[in-house]
C-alpha cells in the first residue's frame, strides 16, 4: 500500500516536472488564436469564428475585423474577449466566463468528478469491510466423490 | 388497388398473430425455465475454471507473485469444490425425486390395471387406505384380497 | 403509395401496442400461447414498418413529388444512392427509419430466442414493443412522412421537382453515417429490454448479463463507427479542417457510447466475480436513456447545432417518454435491490476490479461533463434568461485531462491481476513500459514537442502500446514454453482462446492510435491567400501553385474548380483540385475540399470562393498532422471489437452446455 503510494508520488512528480518544462509563455494574440474562442453569431453555423464554413458570412467578417482592430490597438486576449461580449452579447464567447451563474458550467464537471471519486471510495470501503464471509473451505474439506468429479470436469475443461 | 393489398397483408398478419390464442394451451404447461439449478451450478463452475486457467496463465507469464498465486488457487479450488458438492446434492435430490415419481407412476398404473380392491374391515366397517393385512382401526385380520369370498 | 404507407404505420402501431400488452400478460401468466402471439406481433410490426419504408423509398426513387416529404428532400437529378439516403435526411423520414431499425432488431431478437430464454422473452418483447409503440405513435401522429403536398393549404398538388437533398449531405460517408449511428442508438434498446426482463422475472443470475453483453457490443461498435464516419464527413465536407467540434449532436452520440464503454468494462467484474450487479443494471438503463436522449437532442432542435433540424414539435413527446423510461426502470431497480447482492468482496485496492472501477469513474464523469456542457445553454436560458454558448474550448478543457487519465488506464488496467496485485508484480510489469515511454518522452521533448497535452498524449501512447504489446509478448512466450509452439502459432492460439481479452487489447491499441491522431491537432497550421492563376501559396514545406481555374456544369450542380500543382521541399509532390459548388435544386453553395492524406500529415485545400471584387480565388490551406491515425485507429478499434465477438473456446463450451440444457428443457424436464 505504502509502496503503491510512493509509486504514485513518483509518477505525479514526473508529471509535475513535465508541466513545469512545458510552462506556456504568454503568446501574442492573433485573430486565429482569439477566433478559436469566439463563436459566429450569424445563426447559420455554430462554429468558432475561424472555422465557420460559410463563405460570405457578413457577421464573421465583421467580428474578425473587430478583433484585428483590437489587436492592433495592443489589447490583450482577455480585454478583447470582454469587449466582444459587451458588443455582441455573451453568446459570442464559445465558452461562458467563469462568473456568476455561468460559474456552474465550469465547476460542476469538477464536482461531478469528485462526487464520483468519493462514491468509488465509499463503494470500495463497503466491499472491503463486508463481514468477511468465510473464505471457501479448502478443497481437502470435501468428499472424495466431489473432488473426483471436479478433477474430471477440470480435465475436460482443459485444466490439469 | 395497392392500399387494399396493404390492408389485406395487415389483416393476414393479424390472423397469424391471433392464431396461437385460439389453440388450446400446449401440453407442455407454463413457459419452460431458462436456467435450471443444475445448469446454473455448472455454469458457475465453468467460470471458476476459467478464472483458474487465467490465474495459472498469468502466474506462468510472470504477472503474479507466487504467494498470491497459491492463495488464490486454493481459494478458487475451494469455490469450485463447494459448487460441485452443491451439484451432487441437487443431483441426488433429483434422483430421489425421480425414484419417488417412478414409484408413484407405477402404482398408479397398477391401480388402473387391477380391479379396484377395497380394504374395508368386515368387523368395524373402517375403510383402510392402503393394502394392509390388519385393520388400522380395530386390529381385526382382513380377508386377503383376490381370495375374497363374500 | 401514401395510403400504403399509412396502412403500414397504423397496422404497425396496432401490432406494437398489442405486443406490448400481450408480452406483459403472457409473461405474467407464463402462458406459451400468449407469448407466442406477442412474438408473432413483433414480426407483424417488422413487416408493417418495412411496408411503410418501402412505400416511402418507392416514392423517393420514382420522383413522386405529390408526397410532401419527397418534394422536400429529394429531386430528379439526385444520384440514386443519395436518393436512397433521402429516407433519413429529414425529421419524418429519420423517425420512420429509426422505427424500422427498431423493428429489425426486435425481429432478430425474437428469432434468435425462439427456443431460448422463454421466461425472459415475453417481457423482452413487451419492452421492445413499448419503444416501438412510442415511435410509431410519433411517426403516425406527429411526424408523418406520408402527407400530400398542399398548395395554399387547400389543394393537393404535385411539385414539378423536389427541393433536393441538402448538399452538405451529398457525400459518400454521409450515406452510411446516419444508419450506423441510428443502428447504434436503436440497438441499445435490446440490452435494456433484457435487463428489464431479468429484473421483472427476478432472474438476476448470469444469464441476462451474458446476453446483454453481446447485445451491447453490437450497437456499441456501430455507434462508434457512426461517430467516426460523422467525423470523417465533417472533415471532408465542412471545410474547416477538423473532424470533431463538440457540436451538441456529436455530443449526443458520444454520451451513450461512453456509457456503453463503461458497461462493457464493468460487466466483466460481474461475470468473473459476481460483483457490481446494481451498478451494471444502472449502466444499462443509463445507456439506453442516453440513446433516446441523443435521438431527442438530434431530432428536437432544443439546442442549436450544425445539424439544424430544428422542428421542435416532437420535443414534449420525447420528454414524456424519457420520464417514463426513467421512472419505470429506476422503480424496478429499487424493487429488486435484494436480488442484486454482491457474491464476493474486493480482495485488494490494487486489482483489476479497482482498475475497472476507476475506468467507470472517469467515463461516467466524462458523460456527466459532456451532458452538462451540452445542456447548459438551455439551462442558462431557462434560469438566467441569458444566451450563452458552450463550445469547443469548454469541452477541450474538461475532456482532455479526463481523456488522458483514461488513456493511462487503457494501458495500466490490463496489467493489474484479478483480485490482488502485489507491489512486486506491479514493478515487474510496469518497469519496461515506463522506461521506454520516458525515453520516448525525452526524445519528443528534444525534438520540439512543447505542447503539454500533446506531449502527454504521445508519452502515454508509447506507455500503453508497450504495456499491451507486452501482454501479447508475455502470453505468447508462455505458450511457447508450456505448449511448445512457435511464436506465430502461440500468438494465434493465445488470441483465439480468449478472444474477449485479446480483442479488447486490440481495441485498446485502436484507442491509442485515435489519441495519437487527436494529439496531431495541437500542431495544425493553416494559411490563406487570394490567388489568381500562376500564384504561389506557401505553407510549411509545401508550395501550391494555382495552375488554372475552370468552371463547369452538370445536372446537379455548377462548379468552379481550382487546379493546384503542389511541391514539397521543392520537389513535385501532387496535384489537388478543390471545388466550389452551387447545387441547383436546393440553391445552396458548398465547398468540395481536396485532401492529400499521408501517414504523417494531411494537406487540406479549400476553395472558399471567388473574391467578388477581383475575381481571385480565396484559398485556405491546412496542414493537419496525424489525422490519418484517427481513421486507422477507428478501423483497428472496429477489428478488435469484431475479434472480441468471435466466441472463444470457453464460450463455445458453455454454448454447447446451454444447448444440452435446452434439450432437457424441451423434453419437459424442468427441474
Amino acid at each position: 500500500m505504502a509502496l503503491k503510494r510512493s509509486a504514485t508520488v513518483i509518477v505525479l512528480g514526473i508529471l509535475l516536472a513535465a508541466t513545469a518544462a512545458f510552462a506556456d509563455d504568454a503568446r501574442m494574440p492573433t485573430v486565429e488564436s482569439i477566433g478559436n474562442e469566439v463563436q459566429c453569431t450569424c445563426g447559420g453555423c455554430v462554429a468558432p469564428i475561424n472555422q465557420c464554413p460559410m463563405l460570405n458570412c457578413a457577421e464573421k467578417a465583421e467580428i474578425r475585423a473587430f478583433i484585428s482592430k483590437e489587436i492592433s490597438d495592443g489589447k490583450d486576449e482577455r480585454t478583447i474577449l470582454q469587449d466582444l461580449s459587451l458588443r455582441y452579447g455573451l453568446q459570442v464567447l464559445s465558452a461562458p466566463p467563469a462568473k456568476g451563474f455561468n460559474l456552474a458550467v465550469w465547476v460542476l464537471p469538477g464536482v461531478g468528478l469528485l462526487v464520483g471519486l468519493s462514491l468509488v471510495v465509499v463503494i470500495v470501503r463497503r466491499w472491503r469491510s463486508k463481514p468477511a464471509d468465510a473464505p471457501p473451505a479448502p478443497p481437502a474439506a470435501y468428499d472424495s466423490k466431489v473432488l473426483a468429479a471436479m478433477e474430471e470436469e477440470m480435465k475436460s475443461a482443459g485444466l490439469h | 388497388m395497392l392500399p387494399s393489398i396493404a390492408v389485406l397483408i395487415a389483416v393476414g398478419m393479424a390472423v397469424y398473430v391471433v392464431w396461437p390464442l385460439l389453440s388450446a394451451e400446449t401440453a407442455g404447461g407454463p413457459l419452460p425455465l431458462d436456467v435450471t439449478v443444475l445448469g446454473d451450478l455448472k455454469r458457475r463452475r465453468l467460470v471458476v475454471y476459467d478464472n483458474l486457467k487465467d490465474l495459472e496463465f498469468e502466474y506462468q507469464s510472470g504477472k503474479i507473485a507466487r504467494e498470491d498465486y497459491e492463495a488464490l488457487r486454493t481459494n478458487y479450488l475451494g469455490e469450485a469444490a463447494g459448487l460441485m458438492a452443491a451439484t451432487q446434492e441437487a443431483e441426488q435430490l433429483k434422483q430421489d425425486d425421480a425414484v419417488v415419481e417412478r414409484e408413484i407412476a407405477a402404482r398408479r398404473a397398477m391401480r388402473k390395471s387391477q380391479p379396484k380392491i377395497e380394504y374395508k374391515c368386515q368387523a368395524c366397517g373402517y375403510e383402510n387406505p392402503l393394502p394392509v393385512k390388519f385393520c388400522g382401526e380395530c386390529g381385526a385380520r382382513l380377508a386377503v384380497p383376490g381370495k375374497k369370498q363374500g | 403509395m401514401n395510403q400504403v404507407g399509412s396502412v403500414g404505420l397504423i397496422a404497425a402501431l396496432a401490432f406494437a401496442a398489442y405486443a406490448l400488452v400481450a408480452g406483459a400478460v403472457g409473461g405474467r401468466l407464463r402462458s406459451p400461447r400468449i407469448t407466442r402471439s406477442a412474438e408473432r406481433a413483433t414480426w407483424g410490426f417488422f413487416l408493417m414498418i418495412t411496408m411503410a419504408v418501402v412505400a416511402l423509398e418507392y416514392m423517393i426513387l420514382t420522383n413522386d413529388f405529390h408526397n410532401a416529404y419527397v418534394a422536400e428532400h429529394s429531386n430528379r437529378d439526385l444520384l440514386t444512392y443519395y436518393k436512397v439516403a433521402s429516407l433519413w435526411a429529414g425529421q419524418e423520414g429519420s423517425l420512420l427509419f429509426w422505427t424500422w431499425l427498431l423493428s429489425i432488431y426486435s425481429a432478430l431478437v425474437v428469432w434468435q430466442n425462439r427456443r431460448k430464454n422463454r421466461q425472459l422473452m415475453p417481457y423482452v418483447v413487451s419492452v421492445l414493443m413499448g419503444t416501438g409503440t412510442f415511435f410509431s405513435l410519433l411517426v403516425f401522429f406527429v411526424a408523418n412522412p406520408f402527407q400530400e403536398l398542399w398548395a395554399n393549404g387547400t389543394q393537393a398538388f404535385t411539385a414539378p421537382d423536389g427541393n433536393g437533398l441538402n448538399p452538405l449531405l451529398q457525400y459518400h460517408s454521409m450515406v452510411i453515417h446516419p444508419p450506423m449511428l441510428y443502428l447504434g442508438y436503436v440497438g441499445m434498446v435490446v440490452p435494456f429490454a433484457f435487463a428489464t426482463a431479468a429484473l421483472i422475472t427476478r432472474q438476476l443470475g448470469d444469464n441476462w448479463i451474458r446476453i446483454t453483453r453481446r447485445w451491447t457490443m453490437v450497437p456499441w461498435m456501430l455507434l462508434g463507427t457512426g461517430i467516426l464516419l460523422g467525423g470523417n464527413w465533417a472533415y471532408a465536407v465542412l471545410g474547416w479542417g477538423g473532424y470533431w467540434g463538440w457540436d451538441p449532436v456529436e455530443n449526443a452520440s458520444l454520451l451513450p457510447w461512453l456509457a456503453g464503454t463503461a458497461f462493457l468494462h464493468s460487466v466483466m467484474i460481474q461475470e468473473k466475480r459476481g460483483m457490481l450487479k446494481v451498478w451494471n443494471v444502472a449502466l444499462v438503463i443509463l445507456t439506453f436513456f442516453l440513446s433516446i436522449f441523443g435521438t431527442f437532442l438530434t431530432r428536437s432542435g432544443i439546442v442549436s447545432s450544425v445539424h439544424a433540424f430544428a422542428q421542435s414539435n416532437i420535443g414534449p413527446f420525447f420528454a414524456v417518454f424519457l420520464a417514463i423510461i426513467l421512472f419505470f426502470s429506476v422503480t424496478l431497480l429499487f424493487l429488486r435491490l435484494d436480488h442484486l447482492k454482491s457474491e464476493n468482496k474486493l480482495d485488494s485496492m490494487v486489482s483489476r476490479e479497482s482498475g475497472f472501477l476507476f475506468n467507470n469513474w472517469i467515463l461516467l464523469a466524462l458523460v456527466f461533463a459532456v451532458f452538462w456542457g451540452t445542456l447548459f445553454p438551455v439551462i442558462s436560458k431557462a434560469i438566467e434568461n441569458t444566451t450563452v454558448t458552450v463550445g469547443a474550448p469548454f469541452f477541450n478543457k474538461v475532456a482532455i485531462p479526463m481523456g488522458l487519465l483514461l488513456l493511462l488506464l487503457t494501458g495500466a488496467g490490463p496489467l493489474l491481476a484479478w483480485r490482488k496485485t502485489s507491489f512486486q508484480s506491479i514493478r515487474r510489469n510496469f518497469t519496461v513500459p515506463l522506461i521506454v515511454a520516458a525515453v520516448a518522452g525525452v526524445v519528443m521533448f528534444v525534438e520540439g514537442v512543447r505542447n503539454l497535452y500533446a506531449w502527454m498524449t504521445l508519452f502515454l501512447s508509447v506507455f500503453v502500446t508497450i504495456c499491451i504489446l507486452g501482454e501479447f509478448w508475455k502470453g505468447a512466450r508462455t505458450r511457447m514454453r508450456t505448449a511448445k509452439e512457435n511464436f506465430a502459432v502461440a500468438l494465434y492460439n493465445l488470441t483465439m482462446r480468449n478472444t474477449r481479452r485479446y480483442g479488447g487489447y486490440v481495441v485498446h491499441i485502436g484507442i491509442v492510435l485515435l489519441f495519437i491522431g487527436f494529439a496531431g491537432q495541437a500542431f495544425k497550421t493553416d494559411s490563406k491567400g487570394l490567388m489568381q492563376e500562376g500564384d504561389l501559396l506557401r505553407i510549411n514545406n509545401y508550395e501550391l501553385r494555382l495552375s488554372e481555374l475552370v468552371s463547369g456544369d452538370n445536372p446537379n450542380y455548377e462548379y468552379t474548380r481550382a487546379n493546384f500543382s503542389v511541391t514539397k521541399n521543392g520537389e513535385a509532390f501532387t496535384s489537388m483540385h478543390p471545388e466550389k459548388r452551387f447545387y441547383k435544386a436546393s440553391q445552396q453553395p458548398t465547398s468540395y475540399v481536396a485532401i492529400h492524406p499521408t501517414l504523417s500529415e494531411d494537406l487540406y485545400v479549400v476553395l472558399a470562393g471567388l473574391d467578388p471584387g477581383t475575381n481571385k480565388a480565396i484559398v485556405q490551406v491546412f496542414v493537419n498532422p496525424l489525422v490519418m491515425w484517427v481513421w486507422i485507429g477507428g478501423v483497428v478499434t472496429l477489428l478488435g471489437t469484431l475479434l472480441a465477438m468471435v466466441p472463444s473456446r470457453v464460450e463455445r463450451e458453455m454454448a454447447e452446455m446451454r444447448q444440452a440444457q435446452e434439450l432437457i428443457v424441451q423434453a419437459g424436464d424442468a427441474f
